[in-house]
């Protein structure tokens, strides 16, 4: 397609341009300024709220270990701020007509922090490792399913083949599973999947001491050269080196910073926030993710929820605005749509279609047969209570998501009599639960890149996380044909069909809010940056120490 | 003699111990202003449990989204937390979850370990050994990890909890009886009566179960004081009744992330563990007192 | 040694063993029967297909029988293999070996504390000489035993590490990182054996053999110190057995509290994530301990008494 040729093309020749320029396109953060001219020395302590499981960039599952992976692995693509894939490890690429061959040419000159060249056979090597059974199981049946080989032309340029259209192996591309590892970690390091500081990239830090249950420190890469067109400098990084603390508690986390023990932080609850800016000499700043909202999916093969009445009472229960003003404070971005509103995606004509009218609620209920009510003051419908059950898993509990879920139970047990039971339990009886499909309620968020990929696996009737159980062909149809369409523009249609049909006619879900990360950081401290598009805190990379 | 708990066992010691600064012979007569507070405070505690639309007539799930974390003060006297419900409500609705857990728990311990140590003190030999081994198989693991094993399997909750610290302090309790009876069976008027040709249910009844039991009821208020503070720590760490139930461990640890804009929200309810074990304690010794005293 | 000391002596260990065997089996079968099986807890809440369960079954040999994997764990273990954890993806003596030093500097610093402040007490409020002060020490020693351990380090974290800043909030960064836990564990011993000391100490002082040291002149705190205390000393020894279990039982909470890494965060973490060989490994490493510490003072008895030899 000359249209992408030509994309490919104009990325090459603007990659150093934008490199120059990028400071005003990405928008760095107000600190800059309060902290003066960047400087090129010094140490950060910031503390995060996640341990990481794994360090290999290939098992990575945890969007809030993403601003670790970049400091020491690089993909081979990126997005920039509007949400455009821009080059970084690869220079460019193309796609044939029949949009199954991607052919990439890769950036000269780069090597992994033990020395080896990266090269189209180092490219080749990651996935094929990332096929190779009990490796990466989830990597390959979803991100890699539609590809059929990987060839290395050339030592600079590779070619994927597919057995069927994909846009979203260029999402792949972008995403921490398709970072680079270099070849030798992958035949020599001794934890492999848990990842150590055996296993390199080629990235501007290098991980040289982790402290399970503690701390990950990152020294400079001196020899770092190839910083992506989003950046807002190139070379080596401004800082000597970076620590990162675990520190599980957000109240402990805050306490470090307001009491100077650590520079940085991330994850802010709302609460918290009044003790951030009332202080001056640290600032707070705030990014949307990318994906889908968190959301409550309404599971639709079994009662109640099998009506769509019932669906629709549900979210006319809940008045978001109160609850989320209730547990964020005003700091929850509300959310309309099963994709993020950050997102280019987005189907903006959702946006007060529904939600918090008690009466309709009501009016619906009782129209569907719940009409009397037992002593608790719950809906009763032939003996039973109108009672759905939300299962939560503790250890994917984010942003205080169970204290949103009591202020949802509280909402809707007060404003239509519904009984919301809200379980939070460990990820083995959660996903049991899943299994025997005993829950009417399912709440997540994911936080891909391109809120395709995590659509197809949330509405998908062979979706991987298909708990709403819908079978749909319409729903199929246009998630294939979204996956397949090349021009952005036809793609944002189709998903604007997709999300009126799921949020608006079907009522599959209830949309809450849309995830957000907050950094909060002394006012010294320069390049606080969020990852363009993701959303996510970005890699220490731009980071440096003022006065 | 028979009534001393005997030697402290490689196990929980009890915190009965009978607090020596105040010898029960020489203070009994005089008034003690510590001993009315607690009884007062437990009075109340199990009025809190039974009827608590007695001492606060709202309800303990009520969210009031426009007052989250007022700080205590007129209509709200121990303030309200992060969804704006009411804190002085949800502890006075807790007491019935501690007190549950707390009696369910101390009673499956000690009913079970009375029984399992009156059967291991009496039978043979070969028996006797299988069970002691089975009470270290389970000391073996530190209470709060059995505790935690166990609500792997059953999930967590109420029932999970009760449980989880009966059997943890199970062993306890089985192994002073066991010793007790040991030491009952050894004494001059069972070998007495057996002389005469009691028959063993009898003897078991009339002369070993009386002589056995008689501590026991002062372990089981102090016991029931550990399982309360036991529970709170297994609800703190999320293994216990599921939200929003008032529970106060479990109220803690919601807390805590609040605890530099609203301490009242975790401190209240811990505070509220505090004197409920306190007072049980202190109502505990002076029982014991008495009963010493009684059959000195 | 006579020949039936040695035979008590092997009774003792062989107990110790069949212990060790019995938690080992108990643990594993608390874990096979909870709900979920290891496929759902390794699949965890990302993509769920067939293709995917496939490959973890075929990973980790989830398909052979339950016996099967059951005598190959306690073969292994008998190797001194703990495995490997699902969720880390690390050998299991790896992931314990590195969290052991947190925890056993923060038990022994606890335990040394605990056992300090409680002879300082002891020793200074026994006897009938200070009754205000044995008033006000045993007061706090009720308040403190009947306090979670998690609000005496949730206090003592926001007063002196976050409004006063000197004690920095967590982790384990030398010493100053372990005042603060080590104290919120050390307190609850220490009021504990405090009480058990000081009963120690006047049962003590009212046997014969003081009497006769103060009528030779000895001076009263060479009495308390020399005779009571060493007196009251021995009962107290036998607490060891439960202090390892509240110091691990704390230490649990203490490290969650304090976010400090360590066993305890160790053992959470698996539980909650169902991570097998990681909780096997726990429950297994601590039956073994408290058998080791238990059998070992079993012996000690035996050594002290030879009355019990033959029992």
């Amino acid at each position: 397609m000359p249209a992408n040729r030509l994309r490919t093309l104009a990325a090459a020749a603007l990659a150093p341009l934008l490199a120059v320029v990028a400071g005003c396109s990405t928008g760095a953060a107000p600190a800059a300024e309060a902290a003066g001219q960047p400087r090129s020395d010094g140490t950060l302590t910031w503390a995060v709220e996640t341990e990481p499981v794994t360090l290999n960039p290939h098992q990575y599952a945890q969007a809030k270990a993403r601003l670790l992976v970049w400091n020491t692995f690089e993909s081979l693509l990126t997005y920039d701020q509007q949400g455009k894939l821009v080059p970084w490890l690869a220079t460019g690429w193309t796609v044939t007509p029949d949009g199954l061959s991607y052919t990439l040419t890769l950036r000269d000159r780069v090597t992994f922090s033990d020395g080896t060249p990266f090269d189209s056979a180092a490219v080749k090597a990651n996935i094929d490792k990332l096929r190779e059974p009990g490796y990466a199981p989830a990597v390959a049946a979803v991100q890699l399913r539609n590809l059929k080989a990987v060839e290395a032309a050339d030592p600079r340029t590779v070619r994927l083949l597919l057995s069927a259209p994909d846009v979203l192996i260029l999402d792949f591309l972008a995403s921490p599973q398709g970072a680079q590892i270099a070849p030798t970690s992958l035949k020599q390091a001794k934890n492999l999947k848990a990842g150590g500081i055996d296993v390199v990239g080629t990235g501007p830090f290098v991980l040289d001491r982790y402290v399970p249950g503690q701390e990950l420190h990152y020294r400079r890469n001196a020899r770092y050269d190839w910083a992506p067109p989003t950046a807002t400098h190139t070379g080596p990084a401004h800082l000597d080196g970076i620590t990162y603390r675990f520190l599980k508690e957000s109240a402990v986390r805050v306490g470090a910073l307001t009491s100077r023990q650590v520079q940085l932080i991330e994850g802010v609850p709302a609460t918290d926030q009044p003790l951030i800016s009332g202080d001056r000499t640290l600032r707070l700043s705030r990014e949307l993710n990318s994906g889908s909202a968190y959301s409550y999916y309404f599971n639709t093969s079994r009662a109640p929820f099998d009506d769509l009445r019932i669906r629709q009472a549900f979210r006319e229960a809940v008045d978001v605005d109160t609850v989320l003003k209730s547990v964020y404070r005003d700091t929850a971005t509300r959310a309309w749509s099963v994709i993020s509103p950050s997102s280019p995606l987005y189907d903006k004509r959702l946006e007060d279609r529904y939600s918090g009218d008690t009466a309709k609620a009501n009016s619906l209920l009782d129209q569907a047969g719940w009409a009397s009510r037992d002593n608790d003051g719950y809906r009763v419908k032939a003996g039973k209570r109108l009672t759905v059950r939300l299962v939560q898993s503790a250890p994917f509990v984010r942003d205080r998501r169970d204290v949103l879920a009591q202020a949802v139970q509280a909402a809707v047990k007060q404003s239509a009599g519904i009984d919301l039971k809200v379980s939070l339990v460990d990820q083995g009886t959660a996903t049991d639960a899943f299994q025997r499909n005993e829950y009417e309620v399912f709440d997540n968020s994911r936080a891909d890149t391109d809120a395709g990929a995590a659509l197809n696996l949330l509405l998908h009737s062979k979706g991987g996380i298909n708990r709403t159980h819908v079978d749909d062909p319409r729903i199929d149809q246009l998630l294939e044909a979204g996956q397949a369409a090349a021009d952005p523009t036809k793609r944002a249609g189709i998903y604007a069909d997709l999300q009126q049909q799921v949020v608006a006619e079907q009522a599959l879900l209830l949309p809450l809010y849309a995830p957000a990360d907050q950094i909060a950081a002394s006012t010294g401290v320069g390049g606080v940056r969020f990852e363009p598009t993701a959303g996510v805190p970005a890699s220490a990379y731009d980071l440096w120490i003022g006065k | 003699m028979t009534v001393t708990v005997g030697p402290p066992l490689t196990e929980t010691p009890t915190r009965v111990l009978a607090d020596p600064s105040e010898p029960a012979v020489r203070r009994r007569s005089r008034p003690r202003p510590g001993l009315l507070a607690a009884e007062v405070y437990l009075i109340l505690l199990v009025v809190a449990a039974v009827w608590p639309a007695a001492l606060t007539p709202g309800d303990p799930l009520a969210a009031d989204p426009l007052a989250v974390l007022s700080p205590p003060g007129p209509g709200h006297w121990f303030g309200t937390d992060h969804l704006g419900r009411d804190v002085l409500t949800r502890v006075v609705h807790g007491a019935g979850h501690s007190l549950t857990i707390g009696v369910a728990a101390t009673a499956l311990a000690v009913v079970g370990g009375v029984l399992l140590g009156l059967l291991a003190g009496l039978t043979h030999r070969v028996a006797d050994e299988a069970l002691s081994r089975t009470f270290d198989a389970l000391s073996a693991f530190p209470m709060l990890l059995l505790a935690l094993l166990f609500i792997t399997i059953a999930g967590p909750g109420t029932a999970s909890l009760i449980v989880a610290i009966g059997i943890a302090t199970l062993p306890h309790h089985a192994r002073v009886v066991r010793g007790q009876t040991l030491v009952v069976r050894g004494s001059g008027y069972v070998e007495q009566a057996i002389t005469f040709g009691q028959s063993r249910p009898r003897l078991v009844l009339r002369h070993v179960l009386p002589n056995v039991v008689g501590p026991v009821p002062v372990l089981a208020v102090i016991g029931l004081g550990e399982a309360i503070l036991a529970a709170a720590g297994l609800s703190f760490l999320g293994m216990g009744p599921q939200p929003p139930s008032p529970e106060w461990g479990a109220m803690l640890s919601e807390g805590r992330n609040y605890l530099q804009v609203a301490w009242w929200i975790s401190i209240l309810p811990g505070l509220a563990v505090t004197a409920t074990v306190v007072s049980l304690t202190v109502v505990g010794r002076h029982w014991q007192a008495r009963f010493d005293g009684r059959w000195r | 040694m006579s020949r039936p000391s040695v035979r008590a002596v092997a009774r003792r260990l062989g107990a110790g063993l069949v212990v060790l065997w019995v938690a080992a089996t108990a643990a594993y079968l608390a874990l096979l029967a909870a709900p979920g099986d290891t496929v759902d807890n390794i699949v965890g809440d990302g993509a769920d297909t067939p293709q995917i369960r496939a490959e973890i079954i075929a990973e980790w040999g989830l398909e052979r029988p339950a016996v099967v994997q059951y005598l190959d764990y306690l073969r292994r273990l008998g190797g001194g293999d703990l495995g490997r954890s699902y969720l880390l993806q690390r050998p299991v003596a790896e992931v314990i070996g590195e969290q052991l030093a947190p925890t056993l500097t923060l038990a022994v610093a606890a335990a040394g504390l605990g056992v300090l402040l409680a002879l300082l007490i002891a020793v200074a409020t026994a006897g009938d000489r200070r009754p205000w002060l044995r008033r006000v020490s045993s007061g706090t020693e009720l308040l403190l035993v009947s306090t979670p351990p998690f609000l005496i380090g949730l206090l003592l974290l926001s007063v002196l590490s976050f409004r006063f800043g000197l004690f920095p909030v967590s982790g384990d960064r030398g010493i100053a990182a372990l005042v603060l836990p080590a104290v919120t564990l050390a307190l609850p011993i220490a009021g504990l054996l405090a009480q058990v000391l000081r009963d120690g100490i006047d049962k003590a002082l009212d046997e014969p053999f003081v009497l006769t040291a103060r009528a030779r002149g000895v001076r009263e705190r060479t009495v308390l110190v020399r005779h009571a205390l060493r007196h009251a000393l021995l009962p107290a020894v036998t607490l060891a057995g439960w202090l390892f279990g509240i110091l691990l039982g704390g230490a649990v909470i203490v490290e969650q509290v304090f976010g400090r890494p360590g066993l305890g965060q160790v053992t959470l973490t698996a539980v909650t994530a169902r991570d097998m060989p990681v909780v096997l490994a726990v429950v297994t490493l601590s039956a073994a301990v408290y058998v080791v510490v238990n059998t070992a003072a079993d012996l000690a008895y035996l050594l002290v008494d030879p009355r019990l030899r033959r029992s």
